[in-house]
């Protein structure tokens, strides 16, 4: 396995789809491959980064509309 | 199956229009409801509209919730819905089956001019010095994370959006976005593989400067 193959199955690995002898020459490259797991860690950080950027906020409006149709729909049920 | 326990107690309690329990799920939700309706909305304001669309939808359909799927999966496919609907209304054309589009199938996650005929790198990629904690809040990260997002298919987007700004499950993404498990690896594969390339980019250019 090539270092270009390995990048298209980066995606397969760290989502545990890689199996068999795939998984296991996958596994050899990566343990003896600078490059390949520096570029596995780019795509790691890039995951954890995007996990750490702040929320969408609900702006006053939003919520108060949402409210009112709860208010709406709990007044038809009585 | 504990979310699924916990789901149907609380559906309950809203449907008996409980707003402590209301205000715990809108605030849990709306930042998720928000994203997403930007994948197909691209101005602010009308996916805020979507979001507030979505939650009245959402209200309204509480008696026909069942349990199928859990209570975060279907509120967001009621929201990707709405916000394809507006889309396709003010005219932006999205294709029917625009979750299972391939665009972009073709390309490599990373450029081939990285890679020497061999399949060997040519030009190396290099261990980034920065945590995720610091790129986080670099403003030329934010942007160019942001202006990337904007630039991505759609399907792209929104699998990238619930994985990984958000944090859902595979499964979770499934369910969401009606797609089947490896058409959602292979947009999640697209999606980050374009991103690290942006970042990468910035982060060298960082360091030249």
């Amino acid at each position: 396995m090539m270092c270009q193959e390995m990048s298209e199955l980066m995606t397969d690995d760290m989502e545990g789809s890689l199996g068999g002898a795939r998984k296991a020459s996958f596994d050899r490259h990566l343990a003896a491959c600078a490059p390949c797991k520096a570029y596995r860690h780019q795509l790691e950080t890039t995951v954890a980064t995007l996990r750490r950027l702040p929320p969408e906020e609900a702006s006053a409006e939003a919520r108060a509309r949402a409210f009112a149709a709860l208010r709406t729909w709990k007044r038809d049920l009585m | 199956v504990d979310d699924r326990v916990a789901d149907a107690l609380f559906v309950e309690r809203l449907r008996a229009g409980d707003e402590a329990v209301f205000t715990r799920v809108f605030e849990e939700h709306q930042p998720v409801l928000l994203r997403l309706a930007r994948v197909f909305v691209k101005s602010p304001s009308i996916a805020e509209e979507v979001v507030q669309d979505t939650w009245v939808a959402v209200i309204d359909a509480l008696d026909g919730f069942e349990g199928r799927s859990t209570f975060k999966t279907w509120i967001a496919r009621i929201a990707v819905n709405r916000a394809k609907t507006r889309a396709a209304r003010d005219g932006r054309s999205v294709p029917l089956s625009a979750l299972e589009d391939e665009e972009g199938a073709g390309e490599p996650a990373v450029e081939a001019a990285r890679f020497l005929s061999s399949g060997l790198w040519a030009e190396w990629p290099t261990r980034w010095a920065e945590t995720p904690e610091t790129l986080a809040l670099l403003r030329e990260v934010r942007e160019a994370v942001e202006e990337t997002l904007g630039s991505l298919p759609e399907a792209q987007r929104a699998v990238v959006t619930l994985r990984d700004l958000e944090g859902w499950t595979a499964e979770e993404v499934c369910n969401a976005l009606e797609v089947s498990e490896s058409n959602q690896r292979v947009l999640l594969h697209r999606g980050r593989a374009r991103l690290r390339a942006v970042l990468e980019q910035v982060l060298e250019v960082g360091k030249r400067s």
